[in-house]
């Protein structure tokens, strides 16, 4: 009985730290961690970022951080589109060259990060997280 | 190709963490305590887990943000700018309020209009719940799903991602909800829900109640909450349902006519 209520409890433990890490993955709490290497390794002699993409990953995860002042922001409006490119983007989707026109991708990211899931399931890792990862 | 590569990589990760959070709990905490992991239908249910991974997401993605752009249209710069207004807690509560009821009606009306409910009786049509079969769903009951949950955000012009933890708790409650699990979570159960009121939902009877988005909230209100102390006995459909991948797919979208042609076809 004794060893059946601590496998119960290991079990439960277990399950809610998976959903608490999961949760705070996708609410960019462990950007941080997940990219630090790349960061590091991208670092010039005197410890500033060499290139552009790796290090607005990491000053935009610090922005974020910072500036949210309330709990549930957790993706500083910085980086979402300006109201003016969200526009373009919509006004062009208009047209019947849309599909030619645009990137795939970019709606794609997009919505992947900024929609409900099905009532049902959700999508857990998105290709996005694995290129997250590589960059 | 790095593309589909990458697609299959985040589906396999998906499906280890999965198993990894859900197959212990089910094991330890069983609804069923008969079933089997690999039970009856894993393999059926396996085949709509990479569908949904590796086809209908991307699909799904692209309507809705297609149907985005079509409400931008509709949408004057006035209201989004009364919305914007507001505190984005006010927002917050708004939007969610508002998706649970969208959904909630929505979830019931599938239930009852037939159009819509040969696309959702594919998802009821599981026999045996777990974290697999959560992801059993036509592709087109998905677009339905998500465009009514998605709606008022899209009309409000809020931006989810100020939400990503409660959209990450939902997104993996989801699943939680049709594992076989019972672990009773107290007063708890009306906030976010739980197995034992979902497994009622999948009962045998098209109308057994329970039509909320997670937390049971609109079903209390709109009097369809229902909470036995046991599991049903019998989970899917009384319909006559084809059993494979394929067959499950195609024979919501066509019509009856057409359909039963091609059985008469197959079996001569």
């Amino acid at each position: 009985m004794r060893k059946l209520r601590i496998l119960q409890t290991i079990t439960i433990g277990t399950f809610m730290s998976l959903i608490g890490l999961f949760v705070a993955y996708r609410g960019g709490f462990l950007d941080s961690l997940i990219f630090r290497n790349a960061n590091n390794l991208q670092t010039s002699p005197n410890g500033a970022p060499v290139t552009g993409t790796k290090t607005t990953q990491k000053d935009s995860v610090n922005i974020t951080r910072i500036s949210s002042s309330k709990s549930i922001v957790v993706v500083d409006k910085n980086q979402w589109p300006k109201a003016d490119s969200v526009k373009k983007l919509r006004m062009s989707s208009s047209k019947s060259l849309i599909l030619t026109e645009r990137k795939w991708t970019a709606p794609l990211k997009n919505a992947e990060n900024s929609r409900l899931s099905s009532s049902k399931s959700a999508i857990i890792f998105k290709p996005s997280d694995t290129a997250k990862r590589k960059n | 190709m790095q593309e589909a590569l990458q697609l299959m990589i985040a589906a396999g990760a998906s499906f280890i963490f999965l198993s990894l959070v859900f197959i212990p709990m089910e094991k330890v905490f069983p609804a069923k305590k008969e079933q089997k992991i690999m039970r009856k239908n894993w393999a059926l249910d396996l085949c709509y887990f990479l569908g949904q991974y590796l086809l209908w997401n991307g699909l799904v993605l692209i309507a809705l943000d297609y149907f985005g752009t079509w409400l931008d249209g509709y949408i004057t710069v006035g209201f989004r700018q009364s919305i914007k207004s507001q505190p984005l807690w006010l927002q917050a509560i708004e939007v969610i309020l508002l998706s649970d009821f969208l959904i909630y009606w929505g979830h019931r009306i599938q239930h009852k209009v037939e159009f819509l409910w040969r696309f959702h009786k594919v998802h009821h049509s599981a026999e045996h719940l777990d974290w697999l079969a959560a992801h059993r769903e036509h592709p087109l009951d998905t677009i339905y799903t998500v465009g009514l949950i998605n709606l008022p955000a899209l009309l409000m012009g809020f931006h989810l991602e100020a939400l990503a933890i409660l959209v990450a708790f939902r997104g993996i409650w989801a699943i939680y909800i049709h594992s076989n699990v019972r672990l009773s979570l107290g007063p708890l159960k009306y906030l976010i829900g739980a197995p034992e009121l979902h497994h009622w939902h999948h009962d045998i009877e098209r109308d057994a109640g329970n039509y909320a988005n997670i937390s049971p909230l609109m079903d209390v209100i709109f009097g369809t909450y229902t909470c036995p102390s046991k599991e049903p006995e019998r989970f899917g459909i009384k319909e006559d349902f084809p059993k494979n991948y394929v067959g499950q797919m195609v024979k919501p979208i066509l019509p009856k006519q057409i359909w039963e042609k091609l059985i008469r076809k197959k079996s001569k």
